[in-house]
């Protein structure tokens, strides 16, 4: 049987490289060491922009890694918002 | 008065994250614990930890967490001066939660960032919270059940279990024979109830091998003693005291191999009371103290992580960022670790 691979590709924008550079290096060591040799994940970096893609081997292990990976970028979010309300308190 | 303080003392905010349960804690170089947050994943009734459910819980609370425990401490985030998180060893996405979150705040920050293992800090808290110098420590939990004790550069495994943990061993009978609470999560109390109840002995399978110990057996044979007819009362005691006797016995003979003179209990089933009154009677034989770790420091928690931060930061391991992977399968042997006098440090 013929097998086919599935591939999503999460872009993340910013205004500037320096929180993209915080995104990649947090996320880096992740893409790693990944747990199932179902699916793989590739992220690089160009200036202000993150690419991160998934390439996996059916569509469960895709959908699996595509929730890991917001869940990565959303807690990366939401920890900057802490460290900026940090900047803005000391105005 | 934070201010004051930074010219010496250093403040480490620690993030615990292996299991279920998202804990914040900070902790100052000279051992003071500031705050020590918590928020558990629970899992549906009569079910156990589903570790994505975990980390999806993880993720939306850490913000929040990590607010309320710098508001408890009343310091501010720039007051930080390292972050520690548990590395391993525990659940994979629940790992790699923390780890992304501790890594943006060292970057975000620009301190230093330690990988902390979670065995050894549950050690260093219980060290730290009842003054014990150099025990033997008995970890039980719902994933661990270890007899502990440094020997020469590193925290050394003397007996544990060679399949499932204590704490998981009664969850299972637990929820095997329908006695859990449907409004709680945790078989835990529930058990207990029932154990408190039993009246008659059944003899059951009492396994140590060498100082090793084994939990799966006696299980099965404890559920097939009640589907042939047994109180559940009464099976559930039986089940308590071998399984309490086999630990029991190892870390004596962990405590004669050792020399060491001093106990120590912790992980979140050290609440047990029979467990306590068991090792308590054997210490008193043998003139050793014993000491029991608080709940609040026995459980999963982030003052753990914060303060072996601290003493991991003391000993040189700080990480680069791109090597900070977790570790799943981190074993407490594998981290050469010097027993430091929490009073001799800065």
């Amino acid at each position: 049987m013929e097998r086919r691979e599935a591939e999503v590709e999460i872009v993340v924008e910013y205004d500037n490289d320096d929180d993209a550079k915080m995104l990649y290096s947090a996320l880096l060591p992740e893409t790693m060491s990944l747990p199932t040799e179902r699916e793989r994940t590739f992220i690089t970096r160009k200036g202000n922009i993150v690419e991160i893609r998934i390439i996996a081997m059916d569509i469960t292990a895709l959908r699996a890694a595509v929730n890991a990976c917001l869940r990565w970028v959303k807690i990366a979010e939401d920890i900057k918002l802490l460290l900026v309300k940090k900047d803005s308190r000391r105005d | 008065m934070v201010k004051e303080m930074r010219s010496n003392v250093k403040v480490c905010i620690g993030i615990e994250g292996t299991a279920h349960t998202l804990g914040v804690g900070i902790a100052t170089s000279d051992g003071k614990i500031l705050a020590n947050v918590a928020d558990s994943y629970i899992p549906p009734p009569g079910g156990g930890i589903h570790p994505a459910e975990a980390a999806r819980h993880h993720t939306r609370l850490m913000a929040e967490v990590i607010k309320r425990a710098l508001d408890v401490a009343g310091i501010s985030i720039d007051d930080v001066d390292m972050v520690a998180f548990s590395r391993g060893p525990g659940m994979g996405p629940c790992l790699r939660t923390v780890a992304i979150a501790a890594r943006t705040l060292s970057m975000g920050l620009g301190v230093p960032l330690i990988g902390v293992n979670h065995i050894v800090a549950h050690i260093e808290i219980g060290r730290l919270v009842t003054g014990a110098k150099d025990p033997v420590t008995l970890i039980v939990s719902g994933g661990t059940t270890a007899i502990v004790a440094h020997a020469k550069d590193r925290y050394r495994v003397f007996g544990e279990t060679l399949d499932i943990a204590i704490g998981n061993c009664f969850d299972r009978f637990a929820r095997e024979v329908g006695i859990h609470d449907p409004n709680s999560p945790w078989p835990g109390p529930m058990f207990d109830k029932y154990a408190e109840r039993g009246e008659k002995y059944i003899e059951l399978p009492y396994t140590v091998k060498g100082m090793d110990l084994s939990f799966s057996g006696l299980l099965t044979a404890a559920i097939r003693a009640v589907k042939e007819g047994h109180r559940i009362e009464d099976v559930a005691y039986s089940l308590q005291e071998t399984a309490l006797a086999m630990i029991t016995e190892v870390t004596e003979r962990a405590l004669a191999h050792t020399g060491k003179e001093e106990l120590l209990l912790t992980g979140g089933f050290a609440r047990n009371k029979r467990l306590q009154e068991m090792l308590r009677a054997m210490t008193e034989d043998r003139d050793a103290k014993f000491y029991v770790t608080p709940r609040e420091y026995a459980t999963d928690n982030g003052a753990m992580i914060a303060w072996t931060g601290i003493l991991a930061y003391r000993q040189g391991y700080e990480l680069k960022v791109e090597d900070s992977f977790v570790i799943q399968r981190w074993r407490v042997d594998e981290v050469e670790w010097k027993l430091l006098d929490p009073e001799a440090i800065e």
